[in-house]
């Protein structure tokens, strides 16, 4: 789910630019030294995963990750998948160079969308709500995309319902895999790991607002 | 193995790595799981057969770009033709002027792709009808000459032959090329573990930089 370049206008490509510096500009100022190793080993996922294939669908579609990517950095996401795509299109000819700023915007944006119905999962209180809403946010991500790339390209003239609808059919595998993948993923994180997950409630407040039913009641206080 | 993993995290509270050898593992497993890189991408090869341009369109894993919209430009960006792939994804069009030719195929969903064809690769045709004003200019000459020193008409007929046989073997040798063709670009377009393995080692290289000033900062 790149686009490529020739397709879009050049104020549409500018709009993309632009909204990707202000985003990035605003989610890297949340970066912490501590983060960064954990930003740059999730970056290195999303750069890889964009080359795994799902054969299946009437295009070929390609794992995306920005669920997980959401999920494991939060507000982060953004300027890990920038990275990401920005190295996909000089390596590996994914999408192209002027429309760096729109797959961001469309890739990234999946991400923060991700991040946010993660963390809806503070107003459940349901056993599994870690792979649950996982699974929610690795498939939003893509649904997300899947209309940003629609609307996109309902200002090259075509028409949008045609466009989302075939789009989003075509990713229907990738976004139950990923859902999969991502829900998957923050359950075994959230047992093994929690505090890897992005937007994990502060850690002394954890066990009192944290129920302790689910798996997590092994978390000694800090 | 718990208490050992809780009185760990009690003496290093900020300790992160756990987690880090797990998403090196799904690393290590994504990458293991593509046995040779396919970058999903649109590509299109053409080239001149004759006085016909053969294109066609194919995603890096091999699925054919069917139904592509392929829209020919010349040299100058002016449209020349439009047209759709068939189910191989390949389009044939006549060359419809000599000029350096920019094929562009859309896929939808944001996949589009251009290839240029040369103006001396349309040079065939070129060559060709230079060819056959010679060979004709040859049979006149020969014809005006038996006109006057009475060769025999016998050297007409290899000349007419002669170009014959030359379009016949340029469209043998490009048949022949053609897997050939297809191969060099599929080989081009795709991607090395190199490129993966550098592309990690950039991400890994430009945090660390970054690590490196906010450390410094501090």
């Amino acid at each position: 789910m790149h686009i490529s370049d020739g397709i879009l206008s050049a104020p549409v490509l500018t709009a993309g630019f632009i909204g990707t510096v202000a985003l990035a500009a605003y989610t890297l100022r949340q970066l912490d030294l501590d983060d960064i190793p954990k930003v740059s080993v999730i970056t290195s996922v999303f750069f890889v995963a964009s080359l795994i294939h799902v054969p299946i669908g009437p295009s070929s579609v390609h794992l995306i990750l920005g669920g997980l990517v959401g999920v494991v950095l939060g507000m982060r996401a953004f300027p890990a998948i920038m990275l990401g795509i920005i190295l996909q299109t000089i390596l590996f000819g994914h999408g192209g160079v002027t429309v760096i700023g729109v797959n961001t915007m469309m890739l990234g944006g999946g991400g923060l969308v991700a991040y946010g119905v993660w963390q809806l999962r503070h107003r459940f209180n349901i056993k599994k709500k870690e792979m649950l809403f996982g699974g929610l946010a690795g498939a939003s991500a893509i649904f997300f995309s899947g209309i940003v790339l629609a609307l996109a390209l309902v200002t090259t003239g075509e028409e949008f319902i045609a466009t989302a609808g075939y789009t989003l059919i075509a990713h229907i595998p990738v976004i139950i895999i990923e859902a999969l993948i991502v829900g998957a993923c923050a359950a075994f994180l959230a047992k093994v790991k929690p505090d890897a997950l992005a937007g994990q409630l502060p850690t002394s407040a954890a066990p009192a607002v944290e129920p302790t039913t689910d798996s997590r009641n092994e978390k000694p206080p800090r | 193995m718990k208490s050992y993993h809780i009185k760990n995290k009690e003496i290093i509270p900020e300790c992160r790595f756990p987690k880090g050898r797990f998403v090196v593992a799904i690393t290590a497993l994504l990458l293991l799981s593509s046995p040779a890189a396919f970058a999903h991408k649109l590509n299109i090869f053409a080239y001149a057969e004759g006085n016909e341009i053969f294109a066609e369109g194919y995603f890096t894993d091999g699925k054919k770009a069917k139904n592509g919209e392929v829209t020919v430009f010349d040299g100058n960006g002016n449209e020349l033709l439009r047209g759709t792939t068939d189910v191989d994804g390949q389009f044939t069009f006549a060359i419809p002027k000599q000029s350096d030719l920019r094929i562009t195929i859309n896929a939808g969903m944001g996949h589009q792709a251009a290839f240029v064809v040369r103006k001396e690769e349309l040079s065939d045709e070129n060559s060709e009808a230079m060819i056959n004003t010679a060979a004709s200019a040859i049979e006149s000459a020969a014809e005006s000459g038996a006109t006057e020193t009475s060769t025999p008409p016998i050297a007409t007929t290899p000349a007419s032959d002669n170009s014959q046989l030359r379009s016949e073997v340029e469209r043998a040798v490009g048949k022949a090329i053609k897997p050939l063709m297809r191969e060099l670009s599929a080989l081009r377009a795709e991607k090395s573990l190199a490129d993966i393995i550098g592309g990690i080692g950039f991400i890994f290289g430009l945090f660390g930089i970054a690590m490196y000033f906010k450390a410094r900062k501090q």
